[in-house]
């Protein structure tokens, strides 16, 4: 059980209460002080610029705003797009005026949304700031209360959307297609595919072990299969069949349950666990998986040499980023201790709510400390890798295919059915289909938008809600963009259920607020603004500047 | 002959070397790095990671550092792949592109010279029109176009052919079809220019007056000297196929270099693109020094000093 910290929760309940009033009188103030100015009075609206990646879909999203601003507002847009890495350094050079965005939650928590735009967050990329936003997002970190840490969040989103760096457009949504005979496939909010659980079903009969293989696409080459570097999704789905963590998810729910942890145990402050490694779990080489695997693991991630690059999701232990950052040497000092073989013993810097679910993320999954130091760079390749998941790696033929089959040794074994899954690495998404309506996969990952009315009633398409969000940027730092009154006109002006209905056209939930809501049970989002153009054209004009709109 | 070549092979360094220093200064000029991503990393691990590959040092130094490993014939890790080496992924795929290349350009030849010939022979026939208008269909429409309608038809609807992937050759049908059609156009036009110019040459005409078979005279005189457009055509088409497969390869998952020439330089892994731009200027110097070498073979004027 979590203490729950009366004195201090009022304090902060109160001031937070403070804020908002004071929020409330500072906007009524700014809109009751000035006069209505009519169309014509007022400065000219200088053309903007929207940048974007290129891709089929953003360019159809940036068309649909640019008609919807000239029409309500009057105001002219510029779409310009580039390739990735260029679009990357506008952003984070400031070099943009407006830019498509796009985020994907590590965790259901609003944590991961909103902490991108605290002052100087690398992930900011707006320029705006704001101290009382700041203020909460810190103080969330370390609040142990979890009621209070939710409307901590509440505030801060507040904040966000009625200064406005950011205009979210809707909540993603995932599109997997899945031949009928595939079954136990579980589909949930982060798009994560854990095969142990699936099995090849024909005529209402399970399909003999021999029959049991399942091809699919990977839709791009694996970057690397060390857990620990991994950074995309692709490696993910690699490594989820592959490698087991302290929990895994829950296939639906994705709460974490127990992996090679059977059980654990939380102080209340959420700050100290110990876990209960099973005694049944092995290595493809024979070695059980004991608590030292983990040490081993973790270090060597937090080892600078090593240049993990998600190396800061162990930042939450105690000690573990000035080990990192070479301010402590003696790893003894890092809060991360192996009591016995299967006793591993966690200490945190801080109240972490999330860290749970952070386990069963690759970057904490263990790696095989005498496999890792003998074939040192080479120790993924199948002929080396040594794993302690429900499939093991056989075959990794680069830009072509994976093959895993079943680790009889994996706890779990009697349980997993499939005996063998051949992962392509097909990157073109038109021939992925093609591969899947040939028969030669029997799950593909995305449907591409030239599919999308083939698939849009299709039973073997199947849509569900993504813990991420679409949404544009403003650059906070220049005219006329650094008016919080403009950037909210722009979102007033549009109207996401068409562009949703229209243009999407995948069921997506369109967004008023920021963080997707619907996956976190717990978190009241603040109140959106709906589409309303008329309410957009006075700020417009509010913010002095003349509105001519097309109609 | 020989010291020719010699010389040829010789002046190929410096011009190598000017590419890669090109390259080199050119990728570092795009905007972006290979680990900008667009989730930013903090930065203390930001730093790491360019310590790591050296990003951190004065570009000249960096420079020096990649062409003194250059030198050992070591490409350099790849910044994307990070469980590969650049010669371990340009070998592996190697062969691959190959394979392709010179199976779509069988395939060009086999198809365009039999075409071209049977059309200049029978100038203005029906046969002549046919193998025209096809070949003006093969010029004009692209191969990702081909590539497309063939895996839909043979793959995807009749099952007889495999979408994807490389190896058996129900796999390779489509890929190589579609690379090679269009320089099967271009080699069917050439050749039969060039069999129409020396069918109506004297020598043809004193081998007909002495006596000759039609058939001697084509497959003795005619064929060698009408083909030398085709010839000169192949060393840059050799090397506009092999560098060409990138759409193919990616469309038909097939594993070889082709995509890596392009997806390389987009993901800013400079050590991948400086690998792969060496391979492919090789690939245009030893075609373009092999063709003036055939040259010299078919044409008795030709002489290399």
């Amino acid at each position: 059980m979590v203490k729950r910290n009366r004195k201090a929760n009022g304090i902060r309940s109160a001031s937070a209460k403070l804020v908002v009033a004071a929020l409330a009188i500072a906007m009524l103030a700014g809109c009751s002080g000035k006069p209505k100015s009519d169309d014509s009075s007022g400065k000219p609206f200088p053309k903007l610029q929207l940048l974007y990646n290129i891709s089929e879909s953003h360019k159809l999203i940036a068309e649909t705003l640019q008609q919807m601003w000239k029409k309500e507002l009057g105001i002219q847009v510029d779409l310009a797009n580039v390739e990735w890495k260029t679009y990357l350094k506008s952003l984070q050079s400031l070099d943009y005026q407006i830019a498509r965005a796009g985020w994907i939650g590590d965790y259901p928590d609003p944590n991961t949304f909103l902490d991108m735009f605290v002052t100087d967050g690398g992930n900011n990329q707006t320029g705006w700031s704001n101290a009382e936003y700041d203020r909460l997002i810190k103080e969330a970190s370390m609040e142990g209360d979890a009621d209070e840490r939710m409307k901590m969040f509440h505030d801060a989103e507040e904040i966000l959307m009625k200064e406005m760096p950011i205009m979210p457009i809707y909540f993603y949504v995932n599109k997997n297609l899945v031949k009928d005979f595939v079954k136990g496939m579980h589909f949930n909010m982060r798009d994560l595919h854990i095969l142990k659980y699936v099995y090849l079903e024909k005529n209402g009969k399970v399909l003999p072990p021999q029959e049991q293989v399942f091809h699919f696409n990977l839709s791009a080459e694996p970057e690397t299969l060390d857990p620990g570097l991994m950074t995309g999704s692709v490696e993910f789905t690699i490594s989820t069949q592959i490698f087991e963590g302290l929990v895994q998810y829950d296939p639906d729910t994705l709460e974490p349950i127990p992996g090679m942890a059977e059980s654990w145990e939380v102080n209340d402050e959420h700050t100290e666990f110990v876990f209960h490694l099973r005694r049944d779990a092995k290595w493809t080489n024979g070695d059980p998986v004991t608590a030292g695997d983990f040490v081993y693991s973790w270090k060597r991630v937090l080892e600078p040499e090593t240049t993990a690059e998600y190396a800061y999701q162990l930042f939450y232990i105690k000690n573990a980023k000035k080990y990192y950052d070479k301010e402590i040497s003696d790893f003894s000092q890092v809060g991360l201790k192996a009591v016995d073989d299967f006793t591993l013993k966690v200490t945190l810097d801080s109240p972490t709510h999330f860290w749970l679910d952070l386990l069963a993320f690759h970057t904490l999954m263990p790696v095989n400390k005498n496999c890792v130091e003998k074939y040192n760079d080479k120790w993924t390749r199948p002929e080396n890798i040594v794993t302690n998941g429900p499939f093991k790696l056989t075959e990794w033929k680069p830009k072509s295919k994976l093959v895993m089959v079943k680790n009889p040794g994996y706890y779990d074994a009697a349980k997993v059915r499939l005996s063998k899954l051949v992962a392509y690495s097909v990157e073109d998404n038109i021939t992925a289909v093609s591969m899947f309506e040939a028969g030669q996969s029997y799950w593909v990952n995305t449907i591409p938008l030239p599919y999308s009315e083939k698939y849009s009633n299709d039973p073997q398409a199947k849509k569900t809600d993504f813990l991420a969000v679409y949404y544009y940027r403003f650059n906070t730092t220049k005219e006329p963009l650094n008016d919080p009154r403009v950037r909210r006109a722009l979102n007033l002006a549009i109207n996401k259920d068409e562009l949703v209905k229209f243009v999407t056209k995948s069921g997506e939930k369109t967004a008023t607020t920021f963080v997707p809501h619907m996956h976190m049970k717990d978190y009241e989002p603040p109140q959106g603004e709906d589409y309303n153009p008329e309410e957009a054209r006075r700020l417009l004009r509010e913010a002095g500047y003349a509105v001519k709109t097309g109609k | 002959m020989l010291r020719y070549v010699a010389r040829r092979l010789l002046t190929a360094i410096p011009v190598l070397w000017i590419i890669v220093t090109i390259t080199f200064f050119m990728m570092r000029l795009a905007p972006g790095g290979p680990f900008s991503r667009e989730r930013v990393m903090p930065i203390e691990v930001q730093k790491m990671i360019e310590e790591r590959y050296h990003l951190d040092e004065p570009l000249v130094k960096q420079y020096f550092r990649y062409m003194g490993n250059l030198l050992r014939g070591d490409l350099g890790p790849s910044f994307r792949y990070k469980d590969r080496s650049v010669n371990e992924i340009l070998a592996a795929g190697l062969p691959t592109t190959l394979q392709l290349g010179s199976l779509a350009l069988l395939f060009a030849l086999l198809v365009g010279i039999p075409a071209g010939c049977l059309a200049a022979f029978r100038q203005n026939s029906a046969v002549d029109y046919a193998a025209m208008s096809f070949s003006m269909v093969g010029v004009s429409v692209p191969n990702f176009v081909v590539l497309s309608t063939l895996i839909y038809f043979f793959a995807v609807k009749l099952k007889i052919l495999t979408v994807s992937g490389w190896g058996r050759w129900d796999q390779m049908i489509c890929p190589v079809v579609a690379l090679g059609l269009m320089y099967s156009a271009y080699i069917a036009r050439l050749s039969r220019a060039g069999m129409l110019e020396v069918i109506r040459q004297d020598f043809i005409r004193t081998a007909r007056a002495k006596g000759l078979p039609e058939r001697l005279v084509i497959i003795r005189h005619s064929i060698k000297a009408g083909l030398l457009p085709v010839v000169s055509f192949l060393g840059p088409a050799g090397a506009a196929i092999l560098t060409g497969s990138l759409i193919i390869e990616t469309i038909s998952g097939v594993p070889g270099i082709g995509r890596e020439f392009v997806n390389s330089a987009l993901n800013r892994d400079y050590t991948l693109t400086i690998g792969t731009v060496i391979l492919y200027s090789g690939f245009l110097i030893i075609f373009n020094l092999a063709v003036d070498i055939v040259y010299a073979f078919l044409d008795p004027r030709i002489v290399y000093e």
